[in-house]
């Protein structure tokens, strides 16, 4: 049986490629899109993200509050550490050159974001150095700039302009297309207002997380300054939510594509099997049963499936090979997706293979020999 | 060189409709995939770029990309009030206005999920110069008093912003005393309340822009050039067109998702269409003999099967087009949102079929059909004759 199916995958090369590339191109889109919904809405959580909570205005995060709430916040039971968090924005000689540019206290940043990876000469530097700053490759890159060059920022939201000294860079899987400033230098620049966008504040333990959030929100209910704390997922899903009804939007461009592989695949078993008539005829007349036409023409269907889910899987893992980061200016730095993502392509190209199969397969086999020998053309 | 009649392509075309079908619904379903991403991009770019009026000039802080950025003092404004070229109303006020904005972070209403609103603080003159904005329930916010108006297709996506309602902005509650509509522009995404009330709401001393309707074109370029070169302000002017045409950037993530599916999709699609031309060949390899044997070339042989690939193809765009444009038609009734990345805050768009979008589409199509056409073409023109008759 197994070798009959070779046989006829192998009898039409030219037609079984190509229905192979069509369905492993498909199959490549289902997985690039799976990923990306993925990425958006389940952000990766490590043991210091679980920890991490995002403090800021209830109105919006363009409003600020005072500097004095890190005070305050400490005190709240269970808050391990508060360090301020300001997003600068600006950009670099031209508006169109847009940064992002956070400014944050730097000894506290690399406790807080363990993720972050840098060298200890870098980290050192990066604490010492007021002007200094820590910028991501893929920045560095854009721009040509090296370690120890002095850039000017221009402010686009502050009315200021920064010099600042790249004294490092620093490796994140998420993301490397950030400048990490000093917070103090950023706030001596601006003239000390005493005003700040955010606060990241970290949990002593997993478990006390939510009751930190509710108590922060409590003890600034009714002040001047109203705040909205969210643990770190939670902040981050909302700038997804902003962006639309992406979910929804992908969702059903992943099931287009899905329904076209079906139509393909279904499209051309029935061209095989219509041609084929003649054959199965011959092989009911020698003896086959209906079960065996079936499984026959069902394997053929669930290899073709497979063959093209190893062609998408190939084209993925070279794609993972590729300087995604440069391609997409940052925006996808590493094409690497989930072995669940993988795992959930594989059985749906095989449902679509056995779909396609038993379609044309059941009309196969049920007919009686005289109707096959009838049907040729 | 006589060629073989299109006719043939097309009966035969429609004898084989199952597998016609098939392939041209694989071309429609690509091509109904690019014209709905590509509405979407279209539906911002319009709601962005029909903002703009080209006499209305914002006065605003060098090098800013957003109103929210900008910042104008009080005697900045002064200055600018007295330029030369600002238009005047019937009652002889210049019309010319200082405004604010701010971001206010409201729930949406099916999912509850938060997302940025900008409330603009507007005085009597900005309404004057944007015609566009009209009240079609309750009326205009009273100056000294908490209240504000809603763009009618933003009170419909978020909760609470029925009339009679109030919402919270930054420090108290105001009052939703009437619904604005402002065409499909940026406005319809926008709440405006009084700019001395909100600047006192947001501890605010300054201003965020001055508006400046200009006399004529020429007028124009003078508040422009009186913007940028007065010592005493040195700010930027540029119209309203200028503004919102520099923001259609938010719409950059969506285009390229549309061109990548597009071009992914398309590549399986002509494979596809590949397949069912190579069979089509195969099932008429003597139809090709007895074309050759009455005289025909192999080139006319071979523009003949280049044109049903097409006609196939043209069928699938139409599929796809007539699809795509009736699902956008009936989505497009409906305002949708997504954030304006220059502002931070929720633009309301349409989803937008324009003839040039289902064009595309359709030129689409016909590159599919030619790349997917033309493999199967040549091989059919080079059948050797005598081989393709002898085969039953």
């Amino acid at each position: 049986m197994v070798r009959l199916i070779l046989k006829n995958l192998l009898r039409n090369k030219k037609r079984t490629a190509l229905t192979v590339l069509s369905f492993g191109f498909s199959l490549f889109l289902l997985v690039a899109l799976a990923t990306f919904l993925n990425a958006l809405i389940n952000p990766p959580e490590s043991d210091a993200s679980i920890l991490r909570l995002a403090v800021r205005r209830s109105t919006s995060l363009a409003e600020q509050m005072p500097l004095a709430y890190a005070e305050r916040l400490k005190r709240i039971p269970h808050v391990a550490d508060v360090m301020p968090l300001q997003w600068f924005g600006g950009y670099y000689q031209e508006p169109r050159n847009m940064l992002a540019t956070l400014a944050l206290d730097p000894k506290q940043f690399l406790e807080f974001f363990p993720e972050i990876e840098t060298t200890p000469a870098d980290k050192a530097a990066f604490v010492s150095e007021r002007r200094g700053a820590l910028v991501g490759p893929t920045i560095m890159n854009q721009f040509g700039w090296h370690v120890g060059q002095m850039i000017t920022i221009k402010g686009n939201i502050f009315p200021v302009d920064l010099e600042i000294k790249i004294v490092g860079t620093y490796h994140n899987v998420e993301e490397e297309n950030a400048i990490y400033i000093n917070w103090d230098y950023l706030h001596e620049t601006l003239g000390k207002p005493g005003k700040i966008g955010a606060f990241w504040v970290k949990a002593d333990a997993k478990e006390n997380v939510p009751g930190i959030a509710a108590a922060i929100d409590a003890t600034f209910r009714n002040s001047p300054a109203e705040t909205k704390t969210e643990t770190e997922r939670a902040f981050r899903l909302g700038f997804v939510s902003m962006l639309g009804n992406v979910k929804l939007i992908i969702g059903s461009i992943a099931c287009v594509v899905v329904f076209t592989m079906l139509l393909v695949v279904t499209s051309t078993m029935a061209m095989t099997i219509r041609e084929r008539m003649r054959e199965v005829a011959i092989l009911k007349t020698v003896g086959y049963r209906r079960i065996h036409i079936l499984l026959m023409i069902v394997g053929e269907g669930l290899a073709i499936a497979l063959m093209g889910w190893v062609l998408g899987y190939l084209f993925c893992v070279g794609l993972g090979h590729m300087d995604t980061n440069r391609m997409t200016q940052g925006f996808v730095p590493k094409f690497n997706p989930p072995a669940m993502i993988y795992a959930l392509t594989m059985a749906v190209g095989l449902m679509i293979g056995l779909i396609s199969g038993l379609i044309p397969g059941l009309q196969a086999s049920a007919l009686t020999i005289s109707e096959a020998m009838r049907k040729l053309e | 060189m006589a060629r073989i009649p299109i006719k043939y392509n097309l009966r035969y075309l429609a004898v084989r409709w199952t597998s016609t079908l098939t392939t041209a619904l694989t071309f429609g379903l690509v091509v109904g995939v690019f014209v709905m991403v590509m509405s979407m991009v279209n539906g911002i770019e319009k709601a962005l770029t029909t903002s703009g009026d080209p006499l209305n000039v914002l006065v605003m802080r060098k090098g800013v990309q957003a109103e929210g950025q900008s910042v104008v003092n009080i005697p900045q404004y002064e200055t600018i009030r007295n330029f030369a070229g600002i238009a005047r109303d019937a009652r002889g006020t210049s019309l010319v206005g200082p405004e604010i904005v701010v971001l206010v972070n409201k729930p949406r209403v099916k999912t509850g999920a938060l997302s940025n609103i900008q409330v603009r603080g507007v005085g009597a003159i900005s309404y004057e110069v944007r015609p566009l904005v009209k009240i079609v329930e309750g009326r205009r916010p009273r100056t000294g008093l908490r209240e504000i108006i809603v763009a009618k297709s933003l009170a419909g996506r978020f909760q609470g912003l029925a009339i009679g309602e109030h919402v919270r902005l930054g420090k108290g509650d105001w009052l939703v005393v009437g619904h604005f509509e402002a065409g499909r522009s940026a406005f319809n995404s926008e709440i405006w309340a009084d700019y001395r009330e909100l600047m006192q709401e947001f501890d605010r001393g300054e201003y965020n822009t001055v508006v400046a309707r200009a006399t004529g074109p020429a007028a124009v370029a003078q508040i422009k050039y009186q913007a940028e070169n007065d010592p005493r302000i040195r700010l930027r002017g540029l119209t309203e067109e200028e503004y919102y045409n520099q923001q259609t950037a938010s719409a950059g993530p969506i285009k390229a998702l549309g061109l990548f599916l597009a071009v992914i999709m398309s590549i399986g699609a002509c494979f596809a269409g590949m397949n069912t031309m190579y069979a089509s060949v195969s099932s008429r390899v003597r139809e090709i003999g007895t074309l050759r044997i009455l005289g025909f070339t192999p080139q006319a042989i071979l523009a003949s099967f280049l044109i049903e690939s097409i006609a196939l193809s043209i069928i699938g765009g139409a599929i796809g087009c007539a699809a795509g444009g009736l699902i956008v038609n009936m989505l497009g009734r409906l305002p949708t949102g997504t954030m304006n990345i220059e502002t931070f805050s929720e633009v309301v768009f349409y989803f937008t079929v324009t003839p040039t979008l289902l064009l595309r589409g359709m030129a689409f199509a016909l590159i599919m059909g030619v790349v997917g056409g033309v493999l199967p073409a040549i091989n059919a023109s080079k059948q050797p004759i005598l081989e393709a008759l002898r085969q039953t």
